[in-house]
């Protein structure tokens, strides 16, 4: 993951103010209807045992189940798949398909639980990623040439400028 | 009809505590969800329960506490504040393991009475009050968690549902290596920072649930006590000193009955009932 940050479940807070509550219950990972999210490993007490999420295993599909899970408030209550902010997907266009003029591919835009605001098609055929991406990492998990990376929040706040477009 | 021996249910009740914790992780991978979480934060039929250190080290790092936590910190402290820490006798797992290592150390002849102060809760008290006070001022994380052994028990189950296995819980065998060649429970008595807040909120309730000794029913002699042979905590509940590190587990009572039942448990400071003579005074709890 880039700079070492996790991507966090739908809801979660800042990365310093998430890590202060989350108890590591497990209780969002353990109700995760689809096992997307999984508890940290390791021997840092700081993040060992707290939730996160790898798209290429398997990404959020935002059924918002886990933000009123938790019993800190570690993830904020939210409801709407539009809140969830998690980060934001980057789509190199180098190794995009349809950038690249050897195939229409619309997998991401097919499959984006926030199809056509998260991610549009320019021209009906360039998929860009907007700000309203929440970083859910669907797409990441669905494109074939793995030309999208989901970047957590807190990589995004440290290189506000940069990275996701 | 007899009535079961303390002993045994209070070992039906950890064996199946451990087996519904076990189980948890692999029910919710089923779609079962009316129990989740480990033994830092659980919700049981939508009742929650939680480590009172852990919500106690959300709210000094992060100066709220959301209103679950909080609930199940404080059904956690109401219910250890009437019973005594009981979770530490049955509920956790790694208090089972270590019991049982004890007794196997108790059979090859390893445990031997004073070989290690008595002052445990002490140093459990002063390593929760150290980790709180480091969690609250530099705002860290809840570093104590790190060091709760039945949520790392828990979390070999949790990990186990998403196929990993957590390194860090091979600190539990090495310990009760470590515990069984002692002849000591090493953690129990002198580190585990968890039950130090169940302990202390024993200790606000006069009226909880003690054990209690009637010196006059007491039929053993000064070097012949059962109740200190069946404390595994090496408490002496013939001392009078402060009760707070006895979870309550009741061995030294089932010890006594065939002794003269001396010890009891009673609410509160039990009086002497009629044609009983000598003192009361609740056990010793170093």
């Amino acid at each position: 993951m880039p700079d070492g940050h996790l991507l966090r479940p739908p809801g979660a807070r800042d990365e310093d103010a998430f890590l202060r509550r989350c108890v590591q219950c497990g209780r969002c990972a353990q109700l995760c209807p689809f096992g997307s999210i999984f508890l940290e490993t390791g021997f840092d007490p700081r993040t060992s045992g707290t939730p996160r999420i790898d798209p290429r295993r398997t990404p959020c599909w935002l059924c918002m189940r886990c933000p009123p899970a938790c019993p800190t408030g570690a993830l904020r209550p939210v409801a709407e798949m539009a809140k969830a902010d998690m980060g934001r997907a980057w789509l190199d266009k180098a190794r995009c398909s349809t950038y690249e003029g050897s195939v229409l591919c619309k997998t991401c835009h097919e499959k984006c639980p926030l199809r056509n605001t998260a991610l549009i098609m320019d021209m009906g055929m360039f998929p860009v990623v907007t700000d309203a991406c929440v970083g859910c990492g669907v797409c990441e998990s669905v494109c074939p040439r793995q030309a999208i990376v989901t970047l957590p929040r807190a990589s995004l706040s440290r290189d506000a400028d940069g990275g996701a477009a | 009809m007899t009535r079961p021996p303390l002993r045994a249910v209070r070992r039906a009740v950890q064996i199946g505590v451990a087996l519904v914790m076990a189980a948890v992780p692999f029910a919710n991978a089923k779609g079962v969800n009316w129990i989740s979480g480990n033994f830092l934060a659980l919700d049981a039929l939508g009742l929650p329960l939680g480590d009172p250190l852990a919500a106690a080290q959300v709210a000094l790092s992060a100066r709220e506490l959301a209103r679950p936590a909080a609930l199940g910190a404080c059904l956690a402290l109401g219910l250890a504040l009437v019973l005594g820490p009981v979770f530490c006798a049955y509920a956790c797992p790694y208090g089972l393991l270590s019991e049982w290592t004890h007794a196997l150390s108790r059979r090859l002849g390893r445990v031997r009475a004073g070989r290690f102060p008595r002052k445990g809760l002490s140093a459990r008290t002063l390593l929760a009050t150290i980790g709180l006070a480091a969690v609250g001022v530099f705002g860290l994380p809840p570093l104590l968690n790190f060091l709760s052994l039945p949520a790392a028990y828990s979390r070999l189950w949790q990990y186990a549902v998403s196929g990993f296995f957590w390194l860090p819980v091979l600190a539990v065998p090495a310990l009760l290596l470590v515990e069984g060649l002692c002849g000591v429970r090493l953690w129990c008595r002198f580190v585990c920072p968890q039950s130090v807040l169940l302990a202390l909120s024993h200790r606000l309730a006069p009226w909880g649930l003690r054990t209690t000794f009637t010196a006059g029913r007491c039929r053993c002699g000064r070097d012949d006590r059962a109740c200190l042979a069946a404390c595994s905590l090496a408490l002496d509940p013939r001392r009078k000193a402060p009760p707070a590190a006895c979870t309550n587990c009741g061995d030294c009572v089932e010890a006594c009955r065939e002794r003269g039942g001396a010890l009891r448990f009673a609410l509160g400071r039990r009086r002497e009932g009629p044609g009983e003579s000598g003192s009361t005074r609740p056990a010793d709890g170093s």
